[in-house]
């Protein structure tokens, strides 16, 4: 190996942010073990979604990687491109996806399900990142303000049309906290955020499905006659948290779940499996590592220097943070149920490649992080 | 940018998490307990399974008195049969209204259906934003079918919708041997009442609860259900056992019967009470189950009387429980528990089945014959080589297996006779039978008794008073001749020598006033000894105190007890107006005397303990305690008897049957190697209309007089007969069923 390449290396090693890479390693790990309690049938034996999380959790890695490679900016960039892109596949779901529980969130390809939203997530957070940066100062004024509402407006609404209420709620904190990291006037959001307040009763009336009121509706009285579907995945997964107690019922050993009372226990409600087998401590644990994930992405975020850099992070820390309180809030009864996923530990090829892909750009944003800021030739 | 609002949103977020983890140990630690029991209920299911009840069988250990039987109910599973039902909630939130309307509406629209024959019928209509409660409808029932107008939604509903249930029901009826009417409107009641049920846990589980179509079912029906049984959805047989009692008319006191459990009963023995899914579970949770357990069915019936519930504990089993772990579908994934039910004791009575049943025989045709209109008899026979009870019998008693029956029971309540009573263990005044027990009392010299050749003069009456008199003139009487002819001025003159104390000792002495029988419940009946007026009168002002005080306590409450006070207040009364009676008389006189000396007057001692007197001169002083069932161990009671007395008691008695008061042609028993003594208690006159009120009639013996087997004693309450005369024909009787059994004399 040649003197230049092992600079090189040496450097990249030092800029590579290993503890990212470790926690999302671990996290990956918890996944695949928890799949496995979680995969088990009344009668014993086992869905195959441990064998098939690994091949995700593999190729997620490689996304990491790859995503780690790219140099951000070049990215940025191109950010009208991947958004455009975005929104196609977005509309194409809307027109060819898969019908499922009534709403068309998927591509079904045979082998996998692609949901476009999951991704469109991300392409939000690269979008919003560069336009903002870009627009530097303009932030604070009601043009730039606008600018990203409407950015982000566009896939709101294609993720309600679906319908996939959850999904496209998780829209609003991310582009807030973007937008708000970028140093908008508190004024402007507090305007704005009052006026989302004031037009919900005819968000209610006029764009909510039934089905998505009964949810909030079984959300607000969880024990009453109105026994929903929701309220009862909600009830569930408390009882088995609870009876998980302090020290859980130990691996494979929990009783809501092998015995069918938990549903969607790989996917939503994971976090039921967890607490229920491993009980206060294994849950809080778990919640400290996403804890101590949030803390090295908001490190990450504080070291860089670029602007489009930094709100990247911040949108992606955002996405992780939001979908780790609904996921969790949904599974202990505190928010209604949505189909968010618990990030990197649910079962689901395209929320955890989405999220490692993310993850990839915030440990590319890393690697950048030494050049320099090079204002636009204007 | 600043820095500032990055680690204010990451601030943010991890008080988001820390905001999680607080609701996590809420519920981890906070509702563990709550949360984990419902778990272990959402996956434990407890099946609890009957134990059978013990027999009760006659001394041959063979021929049961009562037994369990197993009989087959035919139940019908409603939630099977009529799948309209599950559309009634839904239909009650979609149109929001009660659920009786809907219950009513969709019952309206069964009778609609089935008159005009139509395809479809027109049920509601919803607005348009209720669709999701419309399209839950639509998923319940295929019969039902929403449509979409511009407006409103439109609910028809097709004859699918009660296809099930009409079939069911026509074929049913017949198998039935009912009408197909009869059958709806039954299955319609017992739907409505479980929608007035407020509460939605128990109204599943009255819907899980199977309806009872026909208890207990004749074996043609079971088989005719069951032949059908595949093309009727929801019908089913299930067995159980039943007390049933193979001769419902012998001894019916003695044997008694089974009762459904008090909510009182319920509330005491709620701790191990089971009814199969809740409450198993509930003592699961707490503790780990043994086979010792004393588990009880909620609906398993404890005995009510006589030996059904003397000895429930024995003749109870324990029910088995079974746990088992369900998955979400109900399937059965794993067996936690399994105990077997065990099964009841069976019982085994000194009863001889013949001797009871002639026993029963005699005293009815004695009743019939010689009673009063509200006449009742008793008769015991006991066995003197182990004090077992061969013939314990009560009339009239009643139909163990009917009696239950509306018309009967209204008709045995009203009886006079009254025949629930069991006279053979309640205290009668015994008449002329107790001057035996006085023979020996009297003439006990060790404590200053008479000589066994004392004699007195009888010249029909006594000197002092008019009262107390003879039925004869007995002229110079001994003992023999004073039990032979039962001379009352022989031992009147005896007892004023005497006095009480002796008979007082002499009961004691073979346990008399107290109850006899290990086991039996039996009345203790009363003896007197001396002093015992006074005691009485001290009883009752104790009493007096003891209730004012109550009352003086209720009162003094906030709310006091009204139901509580008034029952104060009337023993309150009943005590004062006793007492104010014996306050003028509380000392025994010499009369009072007399008239216990010949068993009339305050003493009451019951059939049994007379045949106790009778063992006493039959075995010559070496009793068996009296036993009615086969595990109460074999005990004698020695009394020293003075030989002399003896001799001449027997004598007596003896001559009784041969030239005494029973020796008459017509009784009969002159024929039988018996010896015996009548008794006539008088129960003085009816103060209202001055007639003398009816008798209490006697006869006690042994048999045979030689070499005595058997001791017995049968009473006939109210009756214008005498002793001799109502109960020697009954002696007569059962001694003749006796030997005829047995086999010899």
């Amino acid at each position: 190996m040649s003197n230049r390449a092992q600079v090189v290396l040496a450097r990249e090693a030092s800029r590579f942010p290993g503890t990212l890479l470790g926690v999302c390693l671990l996290l990956l790990a918890i996944s695949v073990i928890v799949l496995k309690s979680a995969s088990l049938r009344p009668d014993g034996s086992l869905n195959p979604y441990m064998q098939r999380q690994l091949i995700w959790a593999s190729l997620g890695l490689a996304v990491f990687f790859g995503a780690s490679l790219i140099p951000y900016p070049k990215l940025g960039r191109r950010a009208w491109i991947v958004y455009l892109l975005g929104l196609a596949s977005l509309g194409a779901v809307l027109l060819l996806g898969t019908k499922v529980n009534g709403s068309r969130r998927w591509f079904d390809l045979g082998v996998v399900r692609i949901q476009p939203s999951e991704v469109m997530k991300y392409v939000l957070v690269i979008t919003l990142a560069h336009v903002v940066a870009r627009r530097g100062e303009e932030i604070k004024t009601w043009g730039g303000l606008c600018e990203a509402g409407v950015i982000s407006a566009i896939p709101f609404c294609f993720v309600m049309l679906q319908p996939d209420l959850g999904t496209s709620l998780t829209f609003l904190p991310i582009a807030g906290a973007i937008v708000f990291a970028a140093g908008a006037r508190l004024l402007h959001l507090g305007i704005l955020a009052g006026c989302a307040l004031a037009s919900l009763p005819f968000a209610w009336i006029f764009v909510f499905k039934d089905y998505q009121k009964d949810r909030v509706l079984s959300f607000l009285t969880p024990t009453g006659e109105r026994a929903l579907e929701g309220a009862y995945q909600t009830n569930q997964s408390m009882i088995a948290i609870g009876n998980g107690g302090l020290w859980g019922r130990g691996y494979m050993h929990g009783t809501q779940g092998p015995l069918g009372f938990l549903p969607e226990r790989h996917t939503d409600f994971v976090f039921g499996v967890i607490g229920e087998d491993f009980g206060l401590v294994g849950a809080a644990a778990l919640l400290g590592l996403y804890g101590y994930l949030i803390c090295v992405l908001g490190q990450i975020a504080q070291r860089t220097r670029d602007p489009e850099g930094r709100l990247l992070v911040v949108g992606v820390t955002a996405i992780l943070a939001t979908q780790l309180a609904v996921n969790v809030g949904m599974a202990m009864g505190l928010t209604p149920v949505t189909g968010l996923t618990l990030p990197l530990i649910s079962y689901g090829g395209s929320s955890l490649v989405a999220a490692m892909c993310g993850f990839g750009l915030a440990a590319s944003v890393a690697r950048h992080r030494v050049r320099m800021f090079v204002p636009n030739a204007e | 940018m600043s820095a500032r609002r990055i680690r204010f949103l990451v601030t943010l977020a991890l008080l988001l998490l820390a905001a999680l983890s607080v609701r996590l140990y809420h519920l981890t630690v906070m509702r563990h307990g709550e949360l984990r029991e419902k778990a272990e209920k959402r996956r434990r299911r407890a099946h609890v399974r009957e134990a059978r009840r013990g027999k009760i069988l006659c001394r041959d250990g063979v021929t049961a008195l009562a037994l369990d039987r197993p009989v087959d109910d035919v139940i019908l599973d409603l939630t099977e049969v009529d799948p309209s039902l599950s559309l009634v909630t839904p239909l009650s939130y979609a149109l929001q209204v009660e659920r009786a309307d809907a219950l009513a509406l969709l019952r309206a629209a069964r009778r609609e259906l089935a008159a005009s024959g139509a395809e479809e019928l027109h049920l509601a209509d919803l607005p348009l934003e209720r669709k999701r409660h419309a399209q839950r409808l639509a998923q319940r029932s295929e019969a039902l079918r929403c449509e979409l107008g511009p407006q409103r939604i439109e609910l028809y509903l097709g004859p699918g919708a009660f296809e099930v249930r009409d079939e069911a029901c026509a074929r049913l009826a017949p198998l039935l041997g009912r009408s197909k009417a009869q059958l709806e409107a039954e299955l319609d009641a017992a739907v409505d009442r479980i929608h007035e049920n407020e509460r939605r846990d128990e109204r599943i589980a009255m819907w899980r609860t199977p309806h009872v179509l026909q208890a207990a079912a004749s074996f043609d029906v079971v088989a005719r259900v069951m032949e059908r049984a595949f093309e009727i959805p929801g019908v089913a047989i299930r067995r159980r056992y039943a007390r049933f009692y193979p001769h419902p008319d012998v001894a019916p006191h003695l044997i008694g019967y089974l009762g459904l459990p008090t909510p009182a009963e319920q509330v005491k023995d709620a701790a191990r009470l089971l009814d199969g899914d809740r409450d198993a579970l509930g003592l699961l949770l707490g503790e780990r189950v043994t086979i010792e357990h004393d588990f009880r069915l909620r609906d398993e019936p404890y005995g009510r009387r006589g030996v059904e519930a003397l000895r429930d504990r024995d003749l109870r089993g324990t029910p088995g429980i079974e746990v088992v772990v369900r998955d979400a579908r109900n399937k059965v994934r794993e067996v936690l528990l399994d105990l077997e039910p065990r099964d009841g004791r069976d019982l085994v009575l000194t009863l001889d089945l013949h001797l009871q049943r002639a026993t029963q025989a005699a005293l009815q045709a004695a009743i019939e014959a010689e009673g009063t209109e509200t006449a009742g008899a008793a008769g015991v026979v006991i066995d003197l080589a182990d004090g077992g009870i061969l013939a314990l019998a009560s009339y009239p008693g009643f139909d163990l297996n009917r009696f239950r029956e509306p018309e009967l029971y209204r008709a045995l309540r009203e009886d006079p006779r009254k025949p629930f009573l069991h006279r053979a263990t309640l205290g009668f005044a015994p008449g002329s039978t107790w001057k035996i027990l006085n023979a020996f009392a009297l003439h006990d010299r060790a404590a200053g008794g008479l000589s066994p050749s004392w004699t007195a003069e009888c010249t029909g009456r006594m000197p002092d008073h008019q009262r107390f008199k003879c039925d004869g003139y007995h002229a110079r009487t001994d003992l023999v001749e004073a039990i032979e002819r039962s001379c009352n001025v022989y031992f009147f003159k005896a007892a004023d020598e005497v006095g009480l104390e002796n008979q007082k000792r002499w009961a004691d002495l073979l346990g008399l006033g107290r109850p006899q029988v290990p086991g039996l419940g039996d009345s203790g009946g009363f003896v007197p000894g001396p002093g015992y007026k006074g005691e009485r009168y001290a009883q009752f002002l104790a009493a007096i105190e003891h209730w004012e005080q109550r009352i003086a306590g209720l009162e003094a409450q906030a709310e006091p007890d009204a139901k509580a006070l008034a029952d104060a207040k009337r023993r309150l009364e009943h005590n004062q107006y006793w007492a104010s009676r014996w306050s003028k008389d509380q000392h025994e006189s010499k009369f009072d005397v007399r008239n216990l000396v010949i068993g009339q007057g305050d003493v009451q001692v019951s059939p049994i303990q007379v045949a106790q007197i009778a063992a006493l001169v039959a075995t010559e002083g070496t009793v068996p305690t009296p036993r009615i069932y086969q595990d109460t161990p074999v005990e004698f009671r020695q009394v020293d008897l003075d030989r002399a007395v003896l001799a001449k008691v027997k004598q007596g008695m003896r001559q009784v049957v041969t030239q005494g008061t029973a020796s008459k042609r017509s009784i009969g028993l002159y024929r039988l190697d018996v010896a015996g003594k009548t008794g006539t208690a008088e129960r003085g006159s009816d103060p209202e209309t001055g007639e003398k009120r009816p008798y209490v009639a006697w006869f006690m013996g042994y048999y045979p007089a030689q070499r005595p087997e058997i001791a017995f004693a049968f009473v006939v309450d109210s009756t214008r007969g005498h002793g001799g005369g109502v109960c020697g024909p009954i002696a007569r009787q059962v001694l003749e069923a006796y030997r005829g059994e047995e086999g010899i004399k």
